[in-house]
């Protein structure tokens, strides 16, 4: 310990601390100013910048007594606060704001810090500027665009030049609170550092958890000796298998995942939970872990899903008919035979997709805080950022050995999720060990560990064949895939229905038939991410697509067009699309655009210098919802006051994606309330009804609508009550503005709330919204009750003597029947297209042998602003007639056909195919070298 | 996470610096801590003392010498570097290089000094700083000697740096009449060299009398390439004369390479010609 001395925004601050501490750890847990985030540790992801002396650092790296005595800022001293102590934001955090640069606000602090040190010396940087000064910083929500904007408009307000203007997408059909661009009521919390995740919480007497974790991917566990562990001072509890209460096992739709491996059962991954400690520090959980002592029994591992079907490869789980499968999934659609023989061209490839991570900038952190602690506590309560908080609530219970309602999950600010966040992390850990110590726990992930432990997107082998009439009509889709399900189902099921249901792409194909293998493996489990299953077989779909289009010598978007669903096509798995197909608008949208940008003399392909250039086009479907025969209901509840505020509860959760401001939106529009009177609770298990996952770009859909029809009873209670007593006829009664109108004359909102509650009437309504009844696969009928359509085209650049791939443009068009808030949806259509690119250039999540390789940040390659290219984002508003105001989903549609759209501008460049991605560009060189036409293998793939 | 735990020495002058570190023989310096701090922190490095060099200013001057060279004392961070006058002149190439480092947070705390003594083979200064014929000194309690940055990287992550000795700056050679460049392919991620080539050319009208190649990147250390720079001197620098240096690097370094599954040794090794080439062409521009 030693004595260290620190300015902090103006405020100086004497300390004792550990001469080993960093300035960020000072920073937040130490002095107490949370708005500083902790991404990585490894000064890879730069979200912990501050600045000392007002130069920027990575506070999570740089050692505090290194700042002794200077002046530290941090973001929450970047606003200024005039006499009247009123708050006048920095032009950056303003305009943040304004391009709605903002979306689960975890990297936010570090991307205004790090752009603010960059303004500070140049008030009108360049577009390259900026990616030199950010390309270190990541955000993995917004894609970037949206942050250019952000600085340049900032840097222009600065110098005294003014804003730039926002760039809003074009709507149809705005009305007072639909298709507007509101603000999310929380965001200035977001650009503050006042909005609070899981590790800015702390608790009197908490201490801190860590999990010891398998040495090998498959083992049975022969040993575990927790004695010198539970003797090292400081430690509070260390406990395995034997001291869980109730069931020790978790999973969303196959209960097949440990809680912890006990003595005797096997750990099938590296992530597998051994044993956990809680204790007095950080450091001396850390310690412990240690100091727990296990023998193994190593069993031979099933390193890939299609090793995994063979009959050497050695069982995962025991007990199961299918050994190692998983799910067999079978589409049958028409007769596949009579289509091949009616087809005049047959494509038949493979293609290879690999494992991604999510790398959402927030580790996961949970927080137990035993029952009976103190009066806010009376039951065992979790504070965990989590897109399902009842099934987190459900699996917590079930280990526990207590009833559902014994336990609150109260869900927090989430730093993104992506799909990564709705299987158990450290939830029924901290339970455990709350219970245990009788004292609040929290465990809080290092980079490394999330990145171990975390279920991933599949790696999918997909063997696509493709059947085509001379004029270009498809004739049959025959395909088999092969996904990589790691060691415990999570949501493996439902991943590979999605890709194999959509493993036809978004066209009328009479004839399919499509087997799909989700095997178990000793890899890290695979689960929900973004797209769902989607992302791998439109990656082969796509570049069949053009492969065909080649064979018939046809314009590739005219196959397209030929073949696109519209109204009156039945998809593959038997549903007639009956309305809200947007798909040929989203086409025409776009080659509209790409053909004009070059004056006519379109080109699909072209070489300037040492550089080729190439357009290539992908088209895609997405479900909104659950679908396949699972019950989708999402509750809601909208409460009125007589202040003439309102009130929204459900669980539903905000990762970013902005659903605090559409349901904000829905309830304001069907009271006629202003939006700034709307205030949104989510995701507490006590206080709000179950709004389901936050998954299947379902939740604008589900609950928009759960809100929407609350709102709207409640609107129709007033309107009766209004009407009685002014005895007016309820049809001449408008909600509008804050006001109940009638003919010339009005009552305020909250008045018309006040006579109801005289009368007893309720003010508080609950609507449980059940979406449109869906059928399983293989029984006909409508598999999904909405679609999302997307088409996009890419400009890629290959350099000719080096193989790199850089994306110049991408347009697209996204059809998602209405946009509720046109800037928040555009920001998640930017941050697919990104996230996208990703996928088919760098990202890669490399496991050896069963042994993950990529458990640094600085070995998963994700995009930052230096490579975003330019986009432009249309929409197409196809209504659908259930959903909300006729909106469908959009969280996942963006993220589906970048990557195929970029493999199809490769090959229209150099002529050369990507079967495999990440895109390898040394083979890509060599096969631009020999004259070959095709490249197999990946970026990871060891030759 | 945590690292483990460490002494953190604090010297406010060169001579106390020293002897501290004779004193303990284990005690690792702490220049910009870029590299090492998070080394600590995944416990892939554990120091019981750290030597905090941060306020030595006397090591962080950037001064013209007397033959018209740049002294660059071991604390100068890469942004001072890149933005210095005297850098600029003297040896252009090397402030180019040091505004390619990392993003602007490394640039404002990483040094030279702390660059060259953990020498990663991806690092862009010190394949500059063997390109450019530089010099280092290195002071410890006993003394000072120098060496020539051609001794001075011995392998991997290894530099003649003895325990209880500091580097305390870098002479480099005033080559204001020459044509230089550093040229990397990046990293798409990290923006480390993949591959960087750093060249010196000495020029008599379109001729070039003399030149100096090195390599960084793809090498286990940065590398001269003296194949490549028999053929560029006494050529014009035509494509020919490029063609020839880009085989004679890649044969230079045959014996050097280092790889890894996203870039094989031998993508590595083409790439060193087609940035050898580019790195000529950048110089003469």
């Amino acid at each position: 310990m030693s004595q260290l001395n620190l300015t902090v925004n103006g405020t100086a601050h004497t300390l004792n601390v550990p001469e080993s501490r960093t300035l960020a750890e000072v920073l937040r847990y130490d002095l107490g100013f949370t708005g500083t985030k902790i991404g990585c540790e490894e000064a890879e992801c730069g979200i912990c910048t501050v600045h000392v002396d007002g130069v920027p650092v990575d506070s999570c790296i740089y050692p505090a007594f290194k700042a002794d005595g200077k002046k530290i800022s941090t973001i929450e001293g970047l606003a200024t606060h005039d006499a009247e102590g009123e708050e006048h934001l920095h032009p950056l955090q303003q305009e943040f704001i304004n391009h709605c640069a903002v979306q689960c606000g975890f990297c936010t602090p570090g991307l205004i810090m790090t752009s603010a040190a960059l303004l500070n010396e140049n008030s009108n940087p360049s577009e390259q500027d900026i990616k030199i000064a950010l390309k270190d910083t990541y955000c993995r929500c917004t894609g970037y665009t949206s942050v250019m904007q952000a600085i340049k408009s900032a840097g222009g307000i600065l110098r005294g030049d003014g804003p730039l203007p926002v760039n809003e997408p074009a709507v149809d059909e705005p009305t007072a609170n639909i298709s507007r661009s509101l603000k999310v009521p929380d965001i200035v919390d977001r650009v503050t550092g006042r909005a609070k995740f899981s590790d800015d919480y702390t608790f009197p007497d908490m201490l801190f958890a860590r999990t010891l974790r398998s040495a090998y991917p498959h083992a049975v566990v022969l040993h575990i000796d927790t004695s010198r562990a539970q003797a090292l001072p400081g430690v509070r509890a260390v406990l395995t298998a034997e001291d869980i209460p109730g069931e020790n096992i978790h999973g969303l739709v196959h209960l097949d995942w440990p809680v912890m491996v006990g003595v005797g059962q096997k750990a099938r991954y590296m992530g597998d939970a051994i044993a956990i400690v809680a204790a007095d520090s950080q450091d001396i959980a850390d310690a412990a872990l240690g100091l727990i002592d296990v023998e193994y029994e190593v069993l031979g591992v099933v390193d890939n899903p299609i090793f995994a079907h063979s009959p050497e490869a050695p069982i995962l789980h025991e007990g199961r008919e299918d050994g190692n499968l998983l799910k067999h999934i079978k589409v049958r659609h028409g007769d596949i035979e009579q289509g091949f023989a009616e087809a005049d061209v047959i494509i038949e490839r493979t293609y290879h997709t690999p494992t991604t991570e999510h790398a959402f900038l927030e580790p996961e952190c949970a927080i137990g805080v035993p029952a009976g602690f103190n009066a806010e506590h009376s039951k065992l309560t979790v504070y965990v950022g989590s897109q399902i908080p009842y099934q987190d609530r459900n699996q917590i219970a079930r280990a526990m050995n207590l009833p559902d309602e014994a336990v609150r999950v109260r869900g927090v600010l989430i730093g993104g999720g992506f799909g990564g966040k709705e299987d158990i992390a450290g939830q029924i850990h901290v339970s455990l060990l709350a219970q245990a110590t009788q004292q609040p726990v929290k465990m809080l992930y290092t980079r490394q560990e999330s990145l171990l432990f975390h279920p991933k997107r599949h790696a999918t082998v997909i063997r696509i064949k493709t059947g085509a009439k001379k004029d270009g009509t498809l004739t049959a889709v025959e395909a088999e895939l092969y996904g990589d399900g790691g060691a415990y189902a999570s949501l493996s099921d439902k991943v590979m229905t999605r890709a194999t249901t959509h493993a036809t792409g978004p066209y009328n194909v009479p004839n399919a038939k499509i087997d799909c293998f989700a095997m178990y493996t000793n890899n890290p489990p695979s689960g929900a991410f973004r797209g769902f299953g989607v992302t791998q077989s439109a990656f082969a779909v796509e570049q069949n697509m053009d492969l065909v289009a080649e064979a018939l010598g046809m314009d590739p978007v005219q196959l397209r067009l030929i073949n696109a669903q519209k109204v009156g096509v039945t998809t593959a798995t038997g549903q007639l699309l009956r309305e809200s197909v947007g798909l040929i608008d989203t086409i025409d949208k776009v080659t509209v655009d790409m053909r004009g940008g070059l004056n006519g003399s379109f080109r699909w392909g072209w070489q300037e210098g040492d550089k080729a250039y190439g357009w290539g086009i992908a088209s895609a479907y997405k479900n909104t919802g659950l679908g396949g025969g699972a019950p989708d209901k999402s509750e809601a509840e909208v409460e009125a006051f007589e202040d003439g505020t309102v009130a929204v509860r459900t669980s539903s959760a905000d990762m970013g994606q902005g659903l605090v401001a559409v349901l904000a939106q829905c309830a304001a529009e069907e009271l006629g309330v202003p939006y700034e009177r709307i205030r949104v609770l989510l995701s507490d298990t006590d206080l709000t009804p179950d709004g389901g996952p936050t998954t299947a770009s379902r939740q604008t859909y589900m609950s928009g609508n759960a809100v929407r029809h609350a709102a709207a009873n409640l609107r129709e209670a007033l309107t009766s009550v209004v009407s009685e007593e002014y005895d007016k006829p309820p049809a001449q009664l408008r909600f509008e503005e804050g006001l109940v109108r009638v003919n010339g004359t009005s009552i305020q909102f909250g008045e018309a709330v006040h006579l109801a509650k005289e009368q007893g009437i309720a003010t508080r309504i609950r609507h449980e919204y059940w979406g449109p009844k869906t059928q399983p696969l293989g029984t006909g009928g409508d598999m999904h009750f909405a679609f999302s359509y997307a088409t996009q085209a890419a400009l890629v650049s290959v350099d000719l003597n080096t193989g790199a791939v850089h994306v110049e443009k991408v347009i697209s068009a996204t059809d998602i029947g209405r946009a509720i808030n046109p800037l928040l949806l555009q920001g998640q259509i930017e941050g697919g297209i990104v996230m996208a690119m990703g996928n088919c250039l760098t990202e890669s999540y490399i496991i050896e042998n069963g042994v993950p390789w990529s458990t640094l940040l600085a070995r998963y390659k994700m995009p930052s602003i230096k490579h975003t290219p330019e986009i432009i984002s249309h929409l197409v508003e196809d209504r659908s007639a259930d959903g909300p105001y006729g909106a469908k989903g959009v969280g996942e549609i963006p993220s589906i056909n970048t990557s195929p759209a970029i493999a199809n501008a490769i090959y229209h460049a150099v002529g050369v195919r990507v079967f495999s991605i990440p895109v390898d560009q040394d083979a890509l060189l060599r096969a631009m070298r020999t004259g070959s036409t095709e490249v197999h293998t990946a970026w990871h793939d060891v030759r | 996470m945590w690292p483990s735990a460490f002494e953190y020495q604090r010297p406010v002058s060169l001579a106390e610096a020293l002897q501290v570190l004779s004193d303990h023989e284990d005690a690792k310096v702490l220049a910009g801590g870029h590299s090492l701090l998070p080394a600590m922190k995944l416990r892939l490095a554990e120091h019981e003392m750290l030597v905090d060099i941060g306020r030595l200013s006397e090591l962080k001057e950037i001064i013209t010498i007397r033959n018209g060279g740049v002294k660059i004392g071991a604390l100068a961070t890469h942004a001072e570097i890149a933005a210095s006058v005297d850098v600029q002149r003297a040896c252009p190439a090397l402030a180019s290089a040091a505004g390619m480092v990392g993003d602007q947070q490394v640039r404002n705390w990483g040094t030279l000094g702390g660059n060259l003594a953990h020498s990663d083979p991806a690092s862009d200064p010190t394949t500059v700083v063997l390109a450019c014929g530089g010099t280092i000194q290195i002071q410890s309690a006993s003394g000072s000697r120098s060496v020539s940055a051609d001794d001075f990287f011995i392998d991997l992550f290894t530099v003649d740096i003895n325990p209880g000795e500091l580097i305390t700056s870098v002479e480099l050679p005033d080559l204001s009449r020459h044509k230089s460049a550093y040229v990397k392919m990046a990293h798409p991620a990290s923006r480390y060299a993949v591959v960087g080539v750093g060249v010196v050319l000495e020029m008599s009208g379109n001729t070039c009398t003399s030149a100096r190649v090195a390599v960084g990147g793809a090498t286990v250390k940065p590398t001269r390439a003296p194949g490549a720079e028999s053929a560029l001197a006494g050529s014009t620098l035509d494509e020919a004369a490029l063609n020839a240096a880009a085989d004679a690097v890649k044969s230079d370094i045959a014996d050097m390479l280092i790889g890894d599954m996203n870039y094989p040794e031998d993508y590595r090794q083409e790439m060193a010609g087609v940035y050898l080439k580019r790195a000529v062409r950048a110089a003469l521009s």
